[in-house]
């Protein structure tokens, strides 16, 4: 036990010594806060010269069009007169354009109910803006395909004034059209992600970094790899949950000092629980992810090669990134729920639907007993690579050894 | 002569001929394939194909028409009709519909309509209802009349002088510039490793003594950086590869009309060749210099790291670039050497780039590549013997 605790105190110390630590910790955001803080004095001292420094030079918002076929139905209220200029010919239009009377002309072909085309001319050349611009040409067209029938028109734009009635439990609805139901939980997936391949990764770095240098060959002289195993998960793991809460914590108290505060809705809160979930999840996911970053960091010969095999073990990990969006819109689907109690997808699959709200509370707790197994099995599996010959070796990686070692031991 | 194309094809050799090569060869197809089968899923997963029910008091829906179906991929689900809201509710408890629109009496006056349903209906059911109800709306009209009042004209852009066109069937051709400034980056950020490896390799091993025994620097780094582009090239290659085949399959077989018309303009080629060619060499150069300069590959790769996050600053400022492409900030940044062929080639498929723009951005990245490379190759003289220090910055541009 006390080699344990000195190899965890060793690794502490060499991560906290360290200035890129220091630097990630403390001064990024640091940087990030003094960058919005300067931003912000300039925006309200001088806003102009932001505005122009990232603004468009300015045109005229006039817009005019060229209906060769006279398909255009003239209307008072809708018709385009109202808020376009009709030419004759495309060469007048063309004139003003060169002038700087007008943005942009549509021209609208002889040919227009056959193809369905008609032009948006401009100099600018930008078709979003473009797409954005042309939707009173484009509410023009439809009211004169519908010889004139405005209230047609503007039901075919907009069929429905939608009410929404969820039949759902209470717990389980949620208020769509608020974006911090969708920006909190994506928040919290990516600070569990960062976290939990962070502190692995450390741990990945330290074994590689000793076996390349050799210190290996003197450590195994007076700690068992068992021991050494022990002290560098649970040391790089308090190190890793050190530096999020002070990342929290700094950016915290910056923005503390610097008067800003942020009004959430009152409906919108983040219950303890969660936070309580997070621990958990986060000590059972980098129990899994930091073995099996040991173990891969037993078998490569140098920090090279384990850097290029990392994706063979985090890729579990990564999956639920590509489906953020369906656990935060439906987190209780059956696929949701699947991703969310699998042990290698979970912790970051029921952090995400933890934060959405409305998960029944045997599902975190299933969630975390198969997760508990499975760093159990993990971690003994991963003890059971961490010996002599494999610490020794100068082997090249491969996948197959890497999994061989794992399930069936040498 | 003969010994730097010795030195390029031992440097292509040893990456080229290796599993991890032919790994990072599929990885983008296989990386771009798989994003598509898991965005395939979650939409199949996001979509239910029960009923959807429909209760109307409006009279609208009386003589309903269906939605037919417009491709082989629509998710189209059976709309069902009740007289009243009891039986539709009934048939949603029981979980025979997944939910069903209400119309009242009055929707003709106010378009209020209520969606009733105990979990939230996929996309594919709403978008299918809305054009069911815009159907039966233009019910009476001409099917030309019908097709164009629901889905709209199609707006073509185009400059006055008709050199540039832009229409939704030609969106892959503006885009094509934009996924290779992508492949660019990528590429960049795959070679760095080779590039930061080629000269701390053979210090780590002590191999450079012997090496330059038998050739000069400047010829060892010349085979090594073009053994080093011969692989960045086979990779891009590749990666053209099977992005044609791609546009072919997606295009021939599954019919999507986007990826119909591909094709660059010869003109559109060459400037991103141009700007391109000298971002390279300077990266190139510059990774170079840095391996040159440390004792060990691991501390070259943290340099490496710093300027990997120089390529991502365009792909960070996205947003802004497509609202304001014609900004001072925009401009400036296609100048600047280490971000102008991102900045330029997202700028050409949203505004006309100014030749002029081009042509400076194109002198000051090939000044930029010249002195990278006059850098690399004083950064190799000064440090290829020295072991276990790094070379400091001053000890570069002393001197010798």
């Amino acid at each position: 036990m006390n080699k344990t605790l000195l190899v965890l105190r060793n690794e502490l110390y060499t991560v906290f010594s360290r200035r890129t630590f220091l630097f990630t910790t403390f001064g990024l955001p640091l940087i990030a806060f003094l960058i919005f803080q300067v931003v912000a004095r300039m925006n309200n001292n001088s806003p102009q010269v932001l505005s122009t420094l990232l603004s468009d030079p300015t045109q005229s918002e006039k817009q005019g069009f060229v209906d060769t076929g006279g398909f255009l139905v003239a209307s008072d209220e809708t018709g385009p007169q109202a808020f376009l200029v009709s030419y004759i010919d495309e060469a007048a239009a063309l004139a003003d354009l060169n002038a700087g009377e007008i943005s942009a002309y549509y021209v609208i072909p002889e040919d227009f109910l056959d193809t369905g085309e008609l032009y948006f001319i401009s100099s600018d050349f930008n078709p979003l803006a473009a797409s954005e611009a042309s939707w009173v040409m484009k509410f023009s067209v439809l009211t004169s395909l519908l010889d004139g029938d405005v209230d047609t028109a503007q039901r075919i734009n907009h069929p429905m004034n939608l009410e929404v009635k969820s039949l759902a439990p209470p717990e389980q609805q949620r208020d769509k059209s608020n974006m911090l139901f969708f920006w909190i939980p994506y928040a919290t997936t990516l600070i569990f992600y960062i976290v939990i391949l962070g502190s692995a990764s450390l741990l990945l770095n330290s074994i590689s970094n000793e076996k390349q240098n050799r210190v290996v060959e003197v450590l195994l002289l007076s700690v068992r790899p068992r021991q050494m195993l022990t002290g560098k998960i649970i040391g790089l793991g308090i190190a890793g949950l050190a530096q999020t809460i002070l990342w929290v914590g700094t950016g915290y108290t910056l923005l503390t000092l610097s008067g800003r505060t942020y009004d959430l809705p009152e409906n919108l809160h983040l219950p303890i629980s969660i936070v309580a979930w997070g621990l958990v999840f986060f000590i059972l996911g980098y129990a899994v992810y930091a073995s099996l970053m040991a173990g891969l960091g037993a078998l490569v010969p140098n920090l090279r090669e384990a850097t290029q095999s990392t994706i063979v073990v985090i890729f579990p990990l990564i999956i639920p990134m590509f489906f953020l969006a369906q656990l935060i819109e439906d987190p209780h689907s059956v696929f949701s729920i699947s991703l969310s109690i699998f042990p290698f997808t979970a912790p970051v699959a029921m952090m995400t639907r933890l934060s959405a709200g409305g998960v029944p509370s045997w599902q975190p707790v299933l969630a975390a007993v198969l997760m508990s197994l499975t760093a159990w099995l993990v971690i003994n599996a991963v003890a059971r690579m961490f010996h002599a010959q494999n610490l020794l070796s100068g082997q090249s990686f491969s996948t197959r050894r890497f999994f061989k070692a794992l399930f069936v031991g040498n | 002569m003969n010994k730097l194309w010795h030195v390029a094809f031992q440097e292509y050799k040893r990456h080229v001929f290796l599993k991890r090569f032919i790994f990072s060869l599929l990885s983008l197809p296989l990386v771009i394939g798989m994003m598509l089968l898991l965005i395939f899923v979650m939409e199949l997963s996001e979509n239910d194909p029960r009923p959807l029910g429909y209760v109307d008091h409006s009279g609208v829906l009386a003589q309903a028409i269906p939605v037919p179906a417009t491709s082989r991929f629509d998710h189209l689900v059976d709309l069902v009709p009740y007289d009243d809201e009891a039986p539709a509710r009934a048939a949603l408890d029981s979980g025979e519909i997944q939910a069903y629109y209400l119309l009242p009496p009055d929707y003709l006056e106010t378009n209020h309509v209520t969606l009733v349903y105990v979990r939230d209906i996929g996309s594919n059911a709403r978008r299918q209802f809305v054009d069911f109800l815009q159907l039966n709306l233009l019910a009476g009209r001409p099917d030309n009349i019908v097709d164009l009042a629901m889905e709209g004209p199609e707006v073509i852009v185009r400059t006055p002088d008709g050199s540039r066109e832009f229409s939704r069937s030609r969106m892959l051709s503006l885009l094509l510039p934009v996924f290779a400034s992508m492949a660019l980056v990528i590429l960049i950020l795959t070679s760095s490793g080779y590039l930061i490896g080629a000269v701390a390799e053979e210090k780590e091993s002590r191999t450079m003594e012997i090496l330059i025994t038998s050739i000069s620097p400047n010829q060892l780094i010349s085979g090594k950086l073009l053994g080093i582009t011969a692989v960045v090239i086979t990779q891009a290659l590749s990666w053209l590869f099977f992005g044609a085949l791609f546009i072919f399959i997606g295009g021939s077989y599954f019919g999507y009309e986007w990826l119909q018309d591909a094709r660059m303009d010869f003109s559109t080629v060459v400037v991103i060749i141009a700007v391109m060619l000298p971002t390279y060499v300077l990266f190139a150069a510059l990774l170079t210099a840095a391996g040159a300069a440390v004792s060990a590959v691991q501390e070259g790769q943290q340099i490496a790291g710093f300027f990997s996050m120089l390529l991502w600053i365009p792909f960070m400022l996205l947003q802004h670039v497509m609202e304001s492409p014609n900004s001072p900030l925009v401009v400036g940044l296609s100048l600047l050497p280490v971000t102008s062929p991102m900045i330029i080639t997202m700028r050409n498929f949203l505004t006309i780039v100014p030749t002029w723009q081009v042509v400076t951005s194109v002198l000051l990245s090939s000044v930029a590549a010249a002195g990278a490379v006059w850098l690399a190759g004083r950064s190799l003289r000064a440090g290829m013997l020295r072991y276990g220090q790094r070379l400091k910055l001053g000890e570069l541009f002393k001197r010798s």
